[in-house]
This record gives C-alpha cells, sequence and structure tokens, in this order.
C-alpha cells in the first residue's frame, strides 16, 4: 500500500511536467507531421491531401540543398569555433599566466552572450556595410583593401559574414562553461603530469581535454543542435538573401510559411529538419558514449 | 529552515494565482479608465492594421484616429502596425487568424490584394460605394481593388516611381535631366567619370530591384504582351531578356554592392549627397525636403529599341480592406470613408506628402509645386504598370528578383534568368 502510494506520489510530481512537454512538444511535432502531407495556407482552412508530393518536391528544390548546405557549414564552423576553440580559449584564461588578467578577461568575452540578437544584428549590418563600414576601412588600412567587399551582400561571402557574428557571440558562452569544468579537475592530476615531464600543451592533451569530455558532449549536442535551428542571425542579418545564398532551413521554412503561404511545404521542412537533429544526436551519444554523470 | 523555504515558495506560489486572476479584470479596469478619459463611453472597437509605424506617419494616424473618435464617441479605434518588409509577413498570418482586424492595409494585384479577395478575406463593400455616392464618386484609382464589379477596398493614396537627382552634382558636370536611355548612360558615364556615384540602389530587400525591372520591362515589351503575362504568366517574349540586359547595362554605375544595402539606408545615403540620382518612389518626396541639395525628377527614360511604352510609369494605387470576420463592418466602414474623406486626404498631401486619392486633395494649399506635378503625372498617365513583385504570382516574383540580385552582382546572365522565371511560370496554373 504505502509503496503504491509513493509511486503515484512519483508520477504525480512527474506528471504536470510531463503534460506540459506533451500538449505543447509532442502534440504539435505529431500534428505537424500530419500536415506535412497536405497542401495548404492559413487563409484557406481546406486541405489537399498530397501524400509525399511535398517531399518530393523538398528533396529536388535547389534552395532545400542550399539551406541544407549552409547548416552544415554553420555546424562544422561552430563545431571548430566554439567546442575546440572554446576550450583552447578556457584552459588559456585558465592558466597561471593569466591569473591577473583572467577575470577581466571573462567579463570580455562573455559579454556578447548578453546582447540581444536584434542589437547585434544592427551593429554588424554596420561592421559590414560596403559604404561606411568598419571592417571594410580596417582591411584598406592594413593594406588588404582589395579584399574589401559588400559582405552581407555577395553571394560568396553572406553566409560566412553571418556565421562569424554567431561565433563572435557564442564562443564566450562556450569558454565560461569550459571554465567551470576545468576549474573542477583536481590538481594533482596537473602535478602528476608535471612531474612525468609534460609541457603546457602535452597537460592540455593529456589532461584538460579527457577530463572535459562530458561538458565537450554537452556542448556539441548544443552547438550542433543550435546551428541546425539557427533562425535570428540570418533573419537579422541577410533575411536569407541575396538570392538565397545564406538560407538555412528555419528562414527557408519561415519564406514558405509566411510569405509564399505554404504551410504544408513548410511542415515538411520541419519534420526534415527534426530528423536531421534527432540523428546528429544520437551520433554523438554513441560517439562520446556518455550520459553517466 | 525546511519549513521556511516551504513557507517562502507557498507563498511565492499564492502570487502567482493571485497574479494570474488578477490579471483579466486590472486589464480591463485599466482600458475602461483609459477610454473613459478620451471618450465618454466606447461601445464598439475597430482595431486597425497598417504599416506606418514610422514618423511622420505615426502622428498622422494618431491625429486622424483621435479625431475620429471624438467624432464618434461610440467607437474605439485600435491601431496594430508593422513597417513595409515586416508588414507584408505579419499580415499573412494575422488575416489568417480567427480574429482578424477590422481594417487592415493592403497592396493591389495577385500577392496581397487578389489573394485576399480570391480567398474571402475581404469584405465586399459594394453597397458602401452605393449608398453614398458623394463620398466614392470622389475616389480616384478603384478599379484595382474591384473583382467582377464588386469593390473589396478603398485606395488611399497612388505610388509611383520616379528618379530623383540631386541638382548640385549635376549642375557640376553642366548636367541636364536625361530623357532616353543613350542620354541616361552618358549622364551616368560623366558621373563617374568625375568620381562620383551615379546612382544609388539598396537592394538587400530585392523589391527595390524589381522596380528597375518593371520600368525595363515596361518599356522593352509591348503593353500588351505585359497585361497579358501578368494575367497569366508566360514570359516567353525574347524581349524580357532584353529588358534584363538593360538592368545590366546600368550595374557598374551603382554603388558598391548593392545587395548589402538595405533601401532605408541607400535613401539616407543619397540625402548625404553620397550619390547623382536615386529611384524612388513619389511618396518619399517630404524625405527630401530634409535634403541640403536642390532637387528635381525625371521620368524613367525612353528606350528606342523598346517595343512598350515611352512614358508610361509604373506604381499601383495602395489602400484599405475591410475583413470578411469584422464584427463591426459599418463602424469599420465609417472609419474608411474618415479616412478618405476630403479633409482627411487633405492631411495626408499636406502632412506626410501621400499624394492622396481623394479627387482635389492635392492642390497649392497642401502640396508644394514638385509634388503636384508628381501627382499629376499620375493621374494623367494612362499606361500604370503595377510593381512586379505584386502584380504577378509570388512563385514566379521570386526568382525574377532573385535573378535582378545576382544580375546586379554579375552572377547570372539575363538568359540565365528567364529560364528560370519561364520553369516557374509554367507551373501556374
Amino acid at each position: 500500500m504505502t509503496v503504491l502510494k509513493r509511486r503515484l506520489g512519483q508520477y504525480l510530481y512527474l506528471a504536470p511536467t510531463f503534460l506540459m512537454l506533451l500538449l505543447f512538444v509532442y502534440y504539435p511535432i505529431g500534428v505537424n507531421f500530419g500536415y506535412s502531407f497536405f497542401e495548404f495556407n492559413s487563409f484557406n482552412p481546406e486541405k489537399l491531401f498530397v501524400s509525399f508530393e511535398n517531399y518530393i518536391e523538398l528533396f529536388r528544390d535547389p534552395i532545400f540543398y542550399t539551406s541544407l548546405k549552409n547548416n552544415l557549414m554553420y555546424v562544422a564552423i561552430s563545431f571548430i569555433f566554439q567546442v575546440l576553440g572554446g576550450l583552447v580559449l578556457a584552459a588559456i584564461l585558465e592558466d597561471t599566466i593569466f591569473r591577473k588578467v583572467a577575470p577581466f578577461l571573462r567579463t570580455i568575452y562573455f559579454i556578447p552572450v548578453l546582447i540581444s540578437m536584434a542589437v547585434i544584428g544592427i551593429l554588424f549590418t554596420y561592421i559590414y556595410n560596403p559604404e561606411i563600414g568598419l571592417l571594410n576601412a580596417f582591411l584598406e588600412l592594413i593594406g588588404l583593401g582589395n579584399l574589401a567587399t559588400g559582405w552581407l551582400g555577395s553571394t560568396n561571402t553572406a553566409i560566412f559574414a553571418v556565421i562569424f557574428v554567431s561565433q563572435w557571440q557564442s564562443v564566450g558562452y562556450a569558454a565560461m562553461l569550459y571554465i567551470l569544468t576545468i576549474q573542477k579537475i583536481p590538481q594533482e592530476l596537473y602535478e602528476a603530469a608535471t612531474i612525468d615531464g609534460a609541457g603546457k600543451i602535452k597537460q592540455f592533451l593529456y589532461v584538460t581535454v579527457p577530463q572535459s569530455k562530458e561538458m565537450m558532449f554537452v556542448l556539441s549536442i548544443y552547438t550542433i543542435t543550435g546551428s541546425f535551428l539557427v533562425f535570428n542571425e540570418v533573419y537579422v542579418l541577410t533575411g536569407g538573401g541575396p538570392s538565397n545564398a545564406s538560407q538555412v532551413l528555419s528562414t527557408y521554412l519561415f519564406d514558405k510559411a509566411f510569405v509564399d503561404m505554404e504551410s504544408g511545404y513548410a511542415s515538411a521542412i520541419a519534420n526534415v529538419m527534426l530528423i536531421l537533429t534527432l540523428i546528429f544526436y544520437f551520433i554523438q551519444g554513441k560517439i562520446f558514449k556518455t550520459g553517466e554523470e | 529552515m525546511k519549513r521556511l523555504i516551504f513557507m517562502l515558495m507557498l507563498l511565492f506560489l499564492t502570487l502567482i494565482i493571485a497574479g494570474c486572476s488578477g490579471f483579466a479584470p486590472n486589464k480591463e479596469a485599466s482600458s475602461d479608465s483609459t477610454s473613459a478619459s478620451s471618450d465618454t463611453d466606447a461601445e464598439t472597437t475597430i482595431t486597425f492594421l497598417h504599416r506606418w509605424p514610422n514618423e511622420p506617419y505615426k502622428t498622422y494616424y494618431n491625429e486622424v484616429i483621435a479625431e475620429f473618435e471624438e467624432q464618434n464617441p461610440d467607437i474605439n479605434v485600435e491601431q496594430t502596425t508593422a513597417l513595409n518588409d515586416q508588414y507584408k509577413q505579419k499580415v499573412n498570418v494575422i488575416m489568417g487568424g480567427d480574429t482578424p482586424p477590422d481594417v487592415f492595409f493592403t497592396w493591389v494585384g495577385k500577392s496581397f490584394g487578389d489573394k485576399f479577395i480570391n480567398d474571402d478575406i475581404a469584405l465586399d463593400i459594394s453597397s458602401y460605394y452605393e449608398e453614398d455616392k458623394e463620398w466614392s464618386e470622389n475616389i480616384m484609382a478603384q478599379e484595382p481593388f474591384m473583382k467582377d464589379g464588386k469593390h473589396y477596398g478603398v485606395p488611399l493614396y497612388t505610388d509611383s516611381k520616379v528618379f530623383y537627382y540631386n541638382k548640385n552634382i549635376f549642375d557640376q558636370y553642366g548636367l541636364e535631366a536625361p530623357e532616353t536611355w543613350d542620354e541616361f548612360i552618358s549622364t551616368l558615364q560623366t558621373l563617374k567619370d568625375n568620381g562620383e556615384t551615379p546612382l544609388m540602389l539598396g537592394n538587400k530587400a530585392p523589391w527595390a530591384g524589381s522596380h528597375y525591372l518593371t520600368a525595363v520591362n515596361q518599356r522593352m515589351v509591348s503593353q500588351e504582351v505585359v497585361e497579358q503575362d501578368y494575367t497569366t504568366p508566360e514570359f516567353t517574349d525574347p524581349k524580357y531578356v532584353e529588358a534584363l540586359e538593360k538592368i545590366e547595362e546600368l550595374s557598374p554605375y551603382f554603388n558598391d554592392s548593392p545587395n548589402s544595402v538595405g533601401h532605408e539606408e541607400a535613401r539616407n545615403f543619397f540625402l548625404n549627397e553620397a550619390a547623382g540620382i536615386m529611384f524612388m518612389e513619389t511618396f518619399e518626396a517630404p524625405y527630401l525636403e530634409e535634403a541640403s541639395f536642390e532637387w528635381g525628377t525625371f521620368n524613367f527614360p525612353s528606350i528606342t529599341e523598346g517595343e512598350g511604352s515611352d512614358s508610361g510609369i509604373i506604381g499601383a494605387p495602395e489602400g484599405f480592406m475591410v475583413s470578411k470576420k469584422s464584427e463591426n463592418p459599418d463602424a469599420a466602414m465609417k472609419f474608411l470613408k474618415f479616412l478618405t474623406s476630403q479633409p482627411m486626404g487633405e492631411k495626408l498631401m499636406k502632412e506626410v506628402g501621400m499624394p492622396s486619392s481623394v479627387i482635389g486633395a492635392v492642390n497649392e494649399d497642401t502640396a508644394s509645386e514638385k509634388e503636384i506635378e508628381l501627382t499629376n503625372m499620375i493621374a494623367e498617365k494612362e499606361y500604370i504598370l503595377n510593381w512586379i513583385d505584386q502584380g504577378i504570382e509570388t512563385t514566379v516574383s521570386k526568382p525574377y528578383m532573385d535573378g535582378v540580385q545576382m544580375l546586379i552582382s554579375g552572377s547570372k546572365t539575363p538568359e540565365e534568368i528567364m529560364e528560370q522565371v519561364l520553369a516557374e511560370a509554367e507551373k501556374v496554373e
């Protein structure tokens, strides 16, 4: 009786969260899955069943592939800068040499995280501006004037200009999390490594990196799914332009749903995004073999 | 300690619950008190969605609404706004919902106006046109808001586009407003040779470039063909390729990388004398009053080898519709009629420089000489071609406009663009 009671109590405690998740996460996912087999728009409640038509069209759509490629680039670059670069940055900041300035630098790196993306967007449109932009002026100053271009308006550079803004904003956040992890690493390990004759780089590779594995796993999920779902940065800076060159899946979805009014097609894009992020999640789980902590 | 935490949490929870339940009546009470101060006892509230959250328009609408509420104490007007590019998304979302605004702004053509009419979003307001002839006969440009002889909207003003030029810069190099394409190119060349930026374009949102496209199509392709393609898109005429070549010819004269500059930003550059010429809408004339230089305008130059019109202009009326789901269509129409009444039309011209659709609203009292000139130009022209981004199916206009972006940056040829446009046009039933 008491056991049953306790069990019941446990479920009762879980119930609110579970219901909320069910209502606001799983139910919409299910409904959206159904929507992707129809052709409709929000004006016209009548839905036309088209079975897999939306998916077939999607896999033939060159803009879908541009978006996918841009997302993958986003993933790759964010992984290098945030998951790997963040760790290096954290290790440097935690090094004894920087002890005095570390708190100051930490704040500097962390501040961009606190600024709203809309503000950063406006800031960087001015930095990238071809007429009055700081970036082009800087390039001219150091004699690289021939590299100056309209960063956000050129099909070759637009997506990279956007990705860079993301890195600028997020690397501080990653570093902050790594700093916490590094501070938790027992000092004895470093002492032992020093006695064994390991230099700074070897200490980093054989002590810091393995000890931060859990955090790397968490951060890589965070960065990779984040890069797949990225919207604000692209929307504020380029709106997916010029000529769809910097389109990512979520901005393309938005365009389809709210500009072109092809809701069914947009649902199909959403489902593909969900599947992609799930695949990445499972692969990561396998590679890192973690989750014990 | 545990007990204390528990008590605190309980307190917190109570506060939340109290806050939740208290919210609704509070809100009502506050809106009651505000309305009580502005007008005695409001019975109906109509919602009004438009695209001018920016000055000077914001003040204009606030004043007009205040005046309307004063004259009609039983009607309350609540406005929601979003600027141009945001509005295009917002209106699509809001109008599909269950409680759309009673009165909303729209462009005419396939992208917005026709869609609202065909998808049963807009209310048939013909009876109001019939009832009040005194008002309705005084409105210009009703036709684009009609379908099968029925009225679905009220035009507020007619917008068009001309080249604005900086007279100081022109005088410096002894230039005159060009009339033909060749003169236009040689003017641009002179400006370029003297180190000026000849043409300012902010094509980040590709509609800016699409206005060039509309204009060259009007010059190059015969009126009959263009009108046919606006009805059912085919775009097979070889002249369309030549039209794009004309834009290509202009690309060396634009500012650096126009695709990365927004239109508003470009306009500010132009106002700061960063360029000689800019293609702008007629209702943007008031912005030039802030300019420190003398300015003039000229129509898109004529092109001799073109089969189209030499002097036609591009543009369209823009205005308001009443939503079919509106619970107070009478109040909504009352407001719309007020917006397009003689005094409000005059105010629109005088205070924000928009050429009102009310006949006679643009006169010596309300407008400057140049503004009257521009308005007369619109009123006199018989051939006004709707913007291509509004006039044709979005599925076709999108690759077309994106194509112009690529054309300007030199990464696509006119033939490649038309190929894509044709492919999309074929898909339209």
